[in-house]
């Protein structure tokens, strides 16, 4: 069985069909990204996926076991982690609190281990912040590892949200739109330590994203979606070259006109 | 033992008062999302400013519930306009803005309290009981039963077939999309906070008809009014018609298993608690949802 | 009266409150958790000690069991709430505290219902009143510190980092891979503890309690120590709790000196109000404003901010 294969999930909202019998697969390895219009259900695929709706049917496998209906936290033990595409940063913690707060299962985070093992959690700790300074060189927020996460700019915000998803150092990784609000030099820069992690910790990665421009330099398989379902697979450059690739879009752009 | 017609009867009554009562709570609750405690002491200024009336035993009821309406209504805008608004504003959480209500709510019944005395008041008129059909029943009751059809049917009428009605249900169901389409929903809430405390300023009215008149009037209802507010489906007003009227069922028939079992009717409070930890275990959105 | 037994008489009320309010900002200050029912665990406590205390048993005993009680009542209490969003737990604690009131009024065989219940007083074998109200003084002081120790050492911890990105954003906690029900029912069932000892030293101090004691006054006045003080900052709490107790004896005293037009008691109350109004509007961190957490992360990068 494939690496992660989300099979024919169903997701109603109301009398609304948002994820019909959406299915895909993605390869251990590799770079996937999900496109489509707007509203043709990308992100409910994810939250759908993570655990954090529950899907009306259809299951989920990661590494060959279930992982449907699991609630999020469990999702996350099995190393999924997600990057919102709006970031939930914590506002009021620091940058480098935003990231300590992401390690995985770590000393300390019990009421126990919290009062009686300090010297444990507090040597465990430091090992964690040199972690937290190798991510923030990542995401360039280095100067910034004290202020409080609620003062960075939305570009700012962004990184931190995926230097959040990295810090416990996950199997495989769902990105909600990585380089939507940051410039374009950074957004190519995002794609290429992304590319990184992919070849030196055989990082898995599905991506959303809507700057096509730069998704598909890296991609080895793009899935396109419409309407709740995969309406394209295959290669980036087959699915570009497909005409119902731009009749897809095409439709979006005359809806956004109407 | 059981007098079903009697309870059914007393279930309405009931029922009224907390429609009447819940009304406003559920609407505000509904478009600016967290839940006034203060509405405790709309119910309780609005008993008192029917007190202003019905002191002497000549009173008009009429005028009483009117002028209770307007006067509850006007405390609700000042309070939105000089303490929640400001808040929400300077984007107070939800949290913050409850407690800024139960503190609000503090001042409004110290300030009765000073005015009124903490000891208990009556009405002066009195409604004495007569027979209708086997049901033992008061005029009072029956203009209760009466005011609770009344605003039932023209919040109808006006949630459906008004501007204003159908921005406050647009309002409550989503807002952000309510604020692109153009609805002036400044207008729309004041409005909102308006009428539902002035209905809440009828309530007390009736409940100090019914009963005594104290400054924890509107307190001692306000946990029920919240269990039938959050059965109904918080924002709802057809739900929240059908839950005062099941919590008047439930609190009336719960009265008298509870003297059957020899326990004290001290307890229909704790009734209510009972149903709200049910609903919040098998259906937290309510019954409208 | 004696003005040392006043001043002590005083120390005991600001410690109990104390205690209360660290409890509330373990709840509120630092996971964001309205507890709106602070009395009903304070009460439980309260009662749990009376009638462990007229089983003649040790008051240490009678204080772990008035905790123990208060922690497992607000388990059972906010179960329900804690999935949904927090203004369901704040409606839930505050109906539970008005039900616990009328189940110990109506129920006169449990602890005397509205007659109230007397407390043997722990220390009684002591005799003399001075030696006496010492050693209250210093009962409630040692669980004061005992338990601001822990709300220290879970503030500037792990779990604490994590109890407040629940308050920031509980969904992205869970994406991160914590239970967040779970942590939320700890941090109930502790604040809820503490304030059970709370109760408990009341009862011993009172020596009688009655159902009347426990209104939702008492819950108001929690609150409003903490919000003055500054949710999120431990030693805000006993300011707070400093603070509210002496306006609140001094408007007491200042009542037999004064004659006022209006009763000193509404004004307390419609001050106390328009104060947290006016504290939310427009010093919402209140007097000592929450700090970071402190961990030998921090002060890494305090020390070589960029390696």
């Amino acid at each position: 069985m494939d690496f992660f294969v989300a099979d024919r999930l169903v997701k109603n909202f109301g009398g609304l069909r948002v994820l019909n019998e959406t299915s895909l697969t993605v390869k251990e390895g590799t770079i996937t990204g999900l496109v489509g219009p707007n509203g043709s259900g990308k992100t409910t695929f994810f939250h759908v996926v993570y655990g954090l709706l529950r899907p009306d049917a259809g299951e989920v496998y990661f590494r060959g076991e279930p992982i449907t209906c699991l609630p999020a936290y469990r999702v996350y033990s099995k190393g999924l982690a997600l990057a919102f595409q709006l970031p939930r940063l914590f506002s009021r913690l620091t940058v480098l609190d935003n990231l300590l707060l992401a390690t995985g299962r770590r000393s300390g985070e019990n009421f126990g281990t919290a009062l009686f093992r300090r010297r444990h959690w507090q040597e465990e700790e430091i090992k964690l912040a040199e972690k937290a300074r190798a991510v923030l060189e990542l995401v360039e927020l280095t100067p910034l590892a004290l202020k409080p996460a609620g003062e960075l700019s939305g570009g700012q915000r962004k990184l931190l949200e995926i230097g959040r998803a990295l810090m416990a150092d996950p199997v495989m990784l769902l990105l909600d739109e990585p380089a939507a609000g940051v410039n374009p030099v950074l957004g190519r820069k995002i794609y290429a330590t992304l590319e990184r992690l992919r070849r030196e910790k055989r990082l898995t990665l599905l991506i959303i994203e809507h700057r096509l421009e730069m998704l598909l330099d890296h991609a080895q398989h793009v899935y396109l979606m419409d309407a709740g379902r995969i309406a394209l697979a295959g290669e980036p450059a087959r699915v570009l070259a497909d005409p119902a690739f731009y009749k897809i879009y095409a439709g979006e752009s005359r809806q956004w006109q109407s | 033992m059981f007098d079903t017609g009697q309870i059914f009867f007393n279930a309405a009554v009931t029922g009224s008062l907390y429609l009447l009562a819940g009304t406003g709570l559920t609407l505000t609750y509904g478009l600016s999302r967290f839940p006034n405690f203060a509405y405790a002491e709309f119910i309780t200024f609005g008993g008192y400013i029917g007190y202003l009336f019905l002191q002497r035993a000549d009173g008009s009821l009429p005028v009483a519930l009117i002028t209770a309406f307007f006067a509850s209504g006007i405390l609700s805008v000042v309070s939105y306009r000089f303490c929640f608004r400001p808040l929400i504003d300077r984007k107070a959480a939800l949290i913050p803005l409850m407690i800024a209500s139960i503190a609000l709510g503090y001042v409004i019944r110290y300030a009765i309290g000073e005015v009124w005395s903490w000891s208990a008041l009556s009405y002066q008129p009195v409604w004495s009981a007569f027979e209708l059909g086997g049901i033992r029943v008061t005029a009072l009751w029956l203009y209760l039963v009466g005011a609770a059809l009344l605003t039932g049917t023209s919040l109808h009428f006006l949630l459906t077939h008004t501007k204003t009605g159908k921005a406050i249900r647009a309002i409550a169901s989503n807002p952000e999309l309510a604020l692109v389409s153009g609805i002036n929903s400044d207008r729309v809430i004041l409005f909102t906070w308006f009428t539902g405390a002035a209905l809440a300023g009828v309530a007390g009215v009736f409940r100090a008809a019914d009963t005594q008149l104290f400054p924890m009037l509107g307190w001692d209802i306000l946990l029920i009014v919240f269990a039938a507010v959050i059965l109904g489906g918080i924002g709802s007003f057809y739900g929240l018609i059908a839950a005062a009227f099941i919590l008047g069922l439930v609190e009336n028939f719960g009265v008298v298993l509870l003297q059957a079992v020899g326990l004290s009717t001290e307890y229909r409070m704790a009734i209510a608690f009972l149903v709200l930890i049910l609903v919040l275990i098998v259906r937290p959105k309510g019954l409208a949802r | 009266m004696d003005p040392l037994f006043y001043v002590f008489d005083t120390l005991v009320f600001v410690g109990i409150f104390a205690l209360l309010t660290v409890s509330l900002n373990l709840e509120y200050g630092f996971t964001g958790l309205g507890n709106f029912g602070k009395v009903a665990f304070f009460m439980a406590g309260a009662y749990t000690y009376a009638l462990l205390a007229n089983q003649q048993l040790p008051f240490y005993l009678c204080l772990t069991g008035g905790a123990a009680v208060a922690g497992i009542t607000g388990i059972l209490v906010t179960f329900p709430a804690l999935r949904l969003r927090e203004d369901y737990l704040a409606i839930v604690t505050l109906s539970f505290g008005e039900i616990l009131r009328i189940i110990i009024k109506a129920e006169e065989g449990i602890a005397g219902g509205v007659r109230g219940i007397w407390v043997p007083s722990a220390f009684a074998p002591l005799g003399s009143m001075r030696s006496l109200a010492v050693a209250n003084v210093l009962l409630v002081l040692c669980c004061l510190a005992a338990a601001f120790l822990l709300a220290q050492l879970l503030a500037h911890s792990p779990y604490g980092r994590i109890l407040r990105g629940i308050r920031e954003d509980d969904v992205a906690v869970q994406a991160l891979g914590k239970n967040t029900v779970l942590y939320k029912l700890g941090v109930l069932t502790a604040g809820s503890a503490i304030a059970g000892v709370a109760g408990g030293l009341f009862a011993q101090y009172m020596s009688f309690i009655d159902p009347y004691m426990f209104l939702p006054l008492v819950t108001f006045f929690v609150w409003i120590m903490l919000i003055l003080g500054g949710p999120g900052n431990n030693w805000g709490a006993l300011v707070g709790a400093l603070l509210v107790e002496l306006l609140n004896r001094g408007t007491r005293i200042l009542k037999d000196y004064l004659t006022l037009p209006v009763d000193p008691n509404n004004l307390q109350f419609i001050l106390f109000g328009l104060l947290i109004i006016l504290i939310l509007l427009y010093r919402p961190q209140g007097l000592l404003p929450e700090g970071p957490v402190k961990t030998a992360a921090r002060r890494m990068f305090q020390n070589a901010p960029s390696a």
